[in-house]
């Protein structure tokens, strides 16, 4: 749920916008190889395949009040993860998944360092117990 | 006028992570096994090997073997390869046709616990 901290907002050219409650929904399918291969079956891929995970995310915002109620917009984001030792790159396309939402694909990167397996001895140490 | 720079706290503490990281270490995940995640092999093995990503350290590793009923069907001399501290391995009994459920659980050697499981058959 996305609480709006001001009912509507005044621009500075006059205009009175309504800021509404929204419902944020989300669903993520996908299918990691890497336990494919390391907990059901060794299908003999190795890197870089054996690192992949493919994925569609689904994320959509419903207004429910003043005025904008049901104006549901969404991207669906279909794409792939390739997770190494120490860092994963993923990378998306962003589908509109209406027309409300726009027309034109757009696409999103990221870049995951897994800062307890670079730096085992600080971020990666216990903080109590252990060696 | 120069002007001298100072790295912020942030940043240096980075650089002395970056300069004290090698090696640099991590989770070990399983990588292949013998006999083969989810294979069925036609002749009974007599040993379970498991290589990992990383080197493990022996005390916290081990792995069991059960049969179809839960019995232990691995000798219980779970050890770390001498020649590759990746590689684990323990001694099978006998094993008659069925499925045998492997569990591992193993710690890297910068302390990182994983662990996981996995069937393979023994074809009649």
């Amino acid at each position: 749920m996305g609480f709006p901290t001001q009912a509507k907002t005044t621009t500075d050219s006059g205009d009175v916008q309504q800021n509404p409650h929204v419902l944020g929904t989300g669903l993520a399918i996908e299918y990691s190889l890497p336990y494919l291969q390391a907990s059901v079956m060794d299908i003999g891929l190795r890197a870089p395949l054996s690192r992949l995970i493919p994925l569609v995310e689904f994320n959509f915002q419903t207004p429910l009040d003043r005025g904008q109620q049901g104006l549901t917009t969404g991207i669906i984001c279909p794409g792939v993860i390739w997770s190494t030792t120490y860092f994963q790159i993923g990378f998306e396309a962003l589908i509109p998944a209406n027309s409300r939402t726009g027309h034109n694909v757009g696409a999103i990167g990221q870049l995951h360092f897994y800062l307890d397996d670079i730096f085992p001895r600080s971020f990666g140490k216990p903080l109590f117990g252990g060696r | 006028m120069r002007i001298i720079r100072v790295p912020s706290s942030a940043s240096l503490f980075l650089l002395l992570n970056w300069a004290s990281a090698s090696p640099a270490l991590a989770h070990a995940f399983l990588d292949h096994a013998s006999p083969r995640v989810g294979s069925t092999v036609s002749q009974a093995p007599n040993e379970l090997t498991l290589s990992f990503t990383q080197n493990l350290e022996p005390a916290f590793s081990t792995v069991e073997v059960l049969d179809e009923k839960g019995g232990k069907v691995d000798k219980g001399d779970v050890q770390v390869d001498p020649n590759d501290g990746a590689l684990l391995r323990v001694s099978l009994k006998s094993l008659p046709p069925g499925t045998y459920k492997v569990i591992w659980h193993v710690v890297s050697v910068d302390t990182h616990p994983t662990e996981g499981d996995f069937t393979f058959q023994v074809a009649p």
